[in-house]
């Protein structure tokens, strides 16, 4: 398994790869207005609208720098057979990979805060890194009510 | 550790550094790598922005309408030929070719060792007809420079032959496949199907079945 490695502040965090589409630059992203914060906007791919959450805004509360080493994460929340739902993450310094060799789970699952999204405790190096769980990231019926509310405003 | 070590004790400077020893040259070492991804760690230009939005907006099932041609392209004296792409198996560099006795045709030029295979090995150039021709463009390259063993299969029937240079595998937009018009060679106009434009020249696309049937008639 190869997790993508990405950096909010000075923690690290990794989303497992299976579930990646592609790895985009950051574009110019379309505000859907009213929405929560964590949600950056939308923008088209390949014809497609895609929502884009800000991880950073959804785990720290602070935007993501527009540097060049922010990068869009374009994941599929669809489960294997199901249609695509394709959902971007903007994530910062999303450079690296790791393959799980490197790693060393540490714990299955930290379940002190009330984020269903973050998952096993990994360490690589001496660094902790945690797992992401993008398929809680949002709801089905939040993702459909994103893209309806996307697909009015366009 | 200084800012940019590889020049100045790494393999740009004088070579002190300790990790040297371990990761061999700097490009191995975690310090560049991290010092090349933070490279990244700086404003986006927003004319980049603003081309990626657009790029990625484009739909992509249109690009695909475009239909390609895959072609292997390779050079037998002055003259380039494409094959299709799918009856290629392997390019290797050139290997000695044995003869094989009382076979005194120029065609079959004989048994070719490909990793432990014996292959036959043929002359394209002389099945095709192909002379050559001496003060071509070809002749100022050195001889043999890039010559290549080139191995091709239509099923179980397998082929090796030499080639002068092989370009590799081209993917030709069909705008630029033409009819075949007659050649001044009649071997190679029966075996040419299209023709196809390539950096300014007009390459002949063998036909698969014309060809392994014509080797088979000539060799065996």
């Amino acid at each position: 398994m190869l997790m993508l490695v990405f950096r909010l502040g000075d923690n690290r965090y990794a989303i497992a790869t299976q579930a990646i589409v592609t790895v985009l630059p950051r574009v110019n992203l379309q505000p859907l207005s009213g929405s929560s914060p964590a949600v950056a906007g939308m923008f088209s791919y390949q014809g497609q609208i895609v929502p884009v959450l800000d991880l950073n805004q959804l785990l720290r509360g602070t935007a993501s720098s527009a540097l060049l080493s922010t990068r869009i994460v374009l994941v599929n929340q669809g489960a294997p057979g199901e249609p695509t739902r394709l959902l971007g993450l903007l994530a910062e310094q999303a450079t690296e990979t790791l393959a799980a060799n490197q790693v060393e789970e540490i714990a299955e699952r930290v379940d002190f805060c009330q984020s269903p999204y973050l998952g096993a405790m990994l360490v690589s190096q001496q660094n902790i890194i945690q797992q992401l769980q993008i398929y809680s990231l949002l709801s089905q019926p939040a993702y459909d009510a994103l893209i309806a509310q996307a697909t009015t405003a366009s | 550790m200084p800012h940019d070590c590889w020049n100045q004790i790494g393999v740009r400077g004088d070579r002190t550094c300790a990790t040297l020893e371990t990761v061999i040259h700097c490009q191995n070492c975690p310090v560049y790598s991290q010092a090349g991804r933070g490279l990244l760690d700086r404003p986006a230009p927003n004319d980049y922005l603003a081309e990626w939005t657009t790029r990625l907006a484009r739909d992509r099932s249109q690009q695909a309408a475009e239909e390609t041609l895959s072609v292997a392209l390779f050079r037998l004296g002055a003259e380039w030929l494409a094959l299709p792409g799918d009856v290629l198996r392997q390019v290797l560099p050139p290997s000695l070719v044995h003869t094989l006795p009382h076979r005194g045709d120029r065609v079959l030029r004989g048994l070719v060792n490909v990793r432990g295979q014996l292959l036959l090995c043929v002359a394209l150039s002389d099945l095709l007809g192909l002379a050559a021709t001496p003060g071509g463009a070809a002749d100022s390259l050195p001889p043999g420079s890039y010559a290549r063993l080139v191995v091709m299969a239509r099923g179980d029937e397998t082929w090796a032959f030499e080639a002068d240079e092989f370009y590799g595998l081209y993917r030709c937009p069909m705008p630029d496949v033409h009819a075949a018009p007659t050649h001044a060679s009649k071997i190679l106009a029966t075996l040419t199907q299209n023709i196809l434009h390539w950096r300014d020249q007009h390459v002949s696309y063998l036909n698969r079945d014309r060809l392994f049937d014509t080797l088979q008639q000539q060799t065996l």
